[in-house]
């Protein structure tokens, strides 16, 4: 039995190799699950997912259409999704408004479509500051906010993750979807950069 | 063609605890919706503590709770 609960502040890494044993000794998990799980976050899933999606929204009007009404399907669509990434929505950035996201209890971010939430992200001060002074924090990471362009702070929930389309940079219009791709970064994802 | 990799993870024990919540859930056949109520109980219960130590805490209760109902 897991007795970690009991035996007082065992080192956290123990704990978290307790835990792990248990499950495998139970036959709860396979003893190679989570390497496999380690490596696929760590390797393969990642900001990259949720880039892809973006440059297809660029580039194909009924994808992007598609994507503002039914965000969950048409990530599936290009085969990202998952356990953890349920019930998506997408935010489009224009020239009038201007999408940033934060989740108060950060339990909700879209780890399959963009990877593992930055250090920032997850600390309560960069949530509690968003909500309150949007425009001071974005430009305060260099996100200059017009103040013309509306600014909408969506704080995600257990039942909805957001993922922010930004608007496609001038002068990408000959370029191709890896391309268009390759230049869509995490932050512009969560709103707090644009391109 | 694409960027460089960010470092996911900050220490070792913070990717065995998120591989084995994972892992766990999906040898159960659930979505991520059956562990978050304890990353929320966790989370609220202590809001100012670091994430994964937050985490930790959730997946100890979930994997607890897991094996009490696979022993019934």
């Amino acid at each position: 039995m897991s007795s970690s609960h009991e035996e007082g502040p065992a080192p956290i890494e123990r704990r978290v190799q307790a835990v792990e044993d248990l499950l495998v000794e139970r036959g709860m998990i396979d003893p190679g699950a989570v390497d496999g799980f380690v490596k696929l976050y760590e390797e393969q899933i990642g900001p990259r997912n949720g880039a892809r999606v973006v440059a297809r929204a660029w580039v194909d009007p009924a994808y992007r259409e598609r994507l503002l009404a039914d965000a969950t399907a048409a990530i599936g669509e290009l085969g990202y999704g998952g356990p953890e990434g349920d019930y998506m929505v997408a935010l489009e950035n224009t020239d009038d408004v201007h999408n940033v996201v934060v989740c108060t209890l950060c339990s909700c971010y879209p780890w399959p479509v963009l990877g593992l939430p930055p250090d920032w992200y997850k600390s309560p001060p960069y949530r509690a500051r968003m909500v309150r002074e949007p425009r001071v924090v974005l430009a305060e990471m260099g996100c200059e906010v017009g103040e013309d362009v509306e600014l909408r702070v969506w704080d995600s929930s257990a039942e909805v993750r957001y993922l922010v389309i930004p608007q496609r940079p001038a002068g990408t219009e000959g370029m191709g979807e890896d391309e268009l791709a390759a230049l869509v970064s995490r932050d512009s994802m969560i709103g707090v950069a644009r391109l | 063609m694409s960027q460089a990799p960010e470092a996911v993870f900050d220490a070792p024990w913070q990717a065995r605890a998120f591989g084995t919540c994972l892992a766990l859930l999906e040898r159960r056949g659930e979505g991520w919706d059956a562990f978050q109520p304890y990353l929320v109980a966790a989370i609220e219960a202590d809001p100012g503590a670091d994430y994964y130590e937050s985490f930790v805490v959730a997946l100890e209760s979930f994997a607890t709770a897991a094996c009490d109902n696979s022993c019934l």
